[in-house]
């Protein structure tokens, strides 16, 4: 698959979520990521201070590059996966 | 790869989900999507039917997701199964629905589908219609969303069913066997004898073997033959011979079998969800194969094809992208005529449906 990660021409985009705070769930973002041959530019984790129904919660930032058509998939894509609060 | 199934709780969509998993189609990061109605049985059965699809398949199985609204609906190919179908024994007490009323109501439930991909898609989904009258309900995809992209499953699955009953006449097997079906899915099916092949057959060898087993010498023939042969095998199925309507069946030409046999299927009682969903899947897997492959399948024309435009079961290009052109194959004068006139056929009901 080609990879258009590397292209800076294209607009850097950034996607904040809410995730659950568990195993698993890192790998699960990153797949939909890498199955659409998007390479994360970077990547932040915050730990939320209060946990919402006994479930810790943590804030990623990720930083892609890509047109908005990918990003709202990505973002999209995202939104579905249970461990994903949140997605914007 | 994500793969949506629209109308996943239905016979056609359980078989569709099983199978795409049994093919191991998605890897375990992948998505299937199973998508219902948030009114209705589908609400609450398909947390329990992804709870099944878990414990069958759960060493490889995708990520299942549930979507119970339009809007929800995210994936790269999107299996179009909603809706009802004609059911001679659905309610003993009652008459079956006709296909106008089947259209109707079928219609009704594509459109908000149709509205939610083309305002939340990303412009890269392909739809696999599988609802019928599968004419009318790719028309209303395509009249939302990208026609290139909108493809019908008809004619994919009456060429299968061609091919195979043109292999059971000749004593081959189906992958031995090359032919189409375009036109209408119903009774306006176009079967091209003039495109069948068949593996270690010389082309004289082929015709003779046609000559032998089609059920009328020209094409234009065909649907009285149908007509008249159809009438034969209902009348025996209604007096309550069903074997016997099958072993009758099982005599008719391989034209004629391709319209009757699911038709005689739906009236025994039982259904045609797994062969459907056996081609849908099939068509996916070619899809997926990045190869371009030359099939027979509804879609919307702008005149690339013998410049008709509208929803027509015509010979088309697949590609993950859709489909990417017409096939030009050549069509006999009888086949051309009964393919204009399914075209108009079409046309005819469009017009009552959308009405």
């Amino acid at each position: 698959m080609e990879c258009i990660a590397n292209d800076e021409n294209l607009p850097l985009q950034t996607i904040v979520l809410t995730v659950e705070d568990e195993p698993g769930t890192l790998f699960l973002i990153s797949s939909v990521f890498s199955n659409r041959g998007i390479s994360m530019k970077s990547i932040q984790m915050h730990e939320d201070n209060l946990p919402m129904n006994s479930v810790h919660l943590s804030r990623l930032t990720i930083r892609f590059r890509g047109e908005d058509s990918r990003k709202k998939i990505i973002s999209r894509l995202l939104s579905r996966l249970d461990c994903v609060i949140e997605s914007r | 790869m994500d793969i949506a199934i629209i109308g996943a709780n239905g016979s056609t969509g359980k078989h569709m989900a099983s199978r795409i998993l049994l093919e191991k189609l998605l890897l375990p990061t992948d998505r299937l999507q199973l998508v219902g109605r948030s009114t209705g049985a589908s609400a609450s059965a398909l947390y329990g039917f992804r709870q099944d699809l878990k414990d069958a398949f759960a060493e490889h199985c995708p990520i299942i997701d549930i979507a119970l609204r339009p809007e929800e609906i995210v994936a790269d190919i999107i299996l179009m199964t909603a809706g009802s179908t004609l059911h001679p024994h659905a309610h003993k007490d009652k008459p079956p629905p006709s296909r106008d009323e089947l259209a109707s109501y079928n219609r009704a439930i594509a459109i908000p589908y149709a509205e939610a991909i083309a305002k939340y898609g990303y412009g890269h989904e392909i739809v696999i219609v599988v609802t019928n009258p599968v004419e009318l309900i790719v028309q209303v995809f395509a009249d939302h969303y990208d026609r290139r992209r909108v493809i019908g499953m008809g004619a994919y699955q009456d060429s299968l069913r061609f091919r195979r009953e043109v292999a059971r006449s000749i004593n081959v097997s189906r992958e031995a066997v090359r032919a189409m079906v375009l036109g209408e899915h119903g009774d306006g099916i176009v079967p091209l004898w003039s495109s069948v092949t068949v593996q270690g057959f010389s082309e004289s060898e082929t015709a003779r073997a046609i000559r032998q087993v089609r059920s009328s010498t020209s094409s234009v023939q065909f649907p009285e033959t149908l007509q008249r042969l159809r009438d034969e095998i209902i009348q025996i199925a209604q007096s309550g011979h069903m074997n016997e309507a099958f072993q009758r069946f099982d005599t008719l030409p391989p034209d004629v079998r391709v319209m009757v046999g699911p038709f005689l299927t739906l009236f025994s009682g039982a259904k045609t969800d797994i062969a459907t969903a056996n081609a849908t899947v099939d068509l996916v897997k070619s899809i997926l194969s990045g190869k371009d492959t030359v099939i027979a399948a509804q879609v919307v024309l702008d005149g690339e094809f013998l410049s008709v435009s509208g929803p027509v079961g015509a010979p088309v290009v697949i590609s993950p992208k859709g489909w990417d052109g017409v096939y030009p194959i050549p069509l006999s004068d009888g086949e051309q005529q009964l393919f204009f006139k399914a075209v108009q056929s079409i046309q005819r009901k469009l017009l009552l449906w959308n009405a």
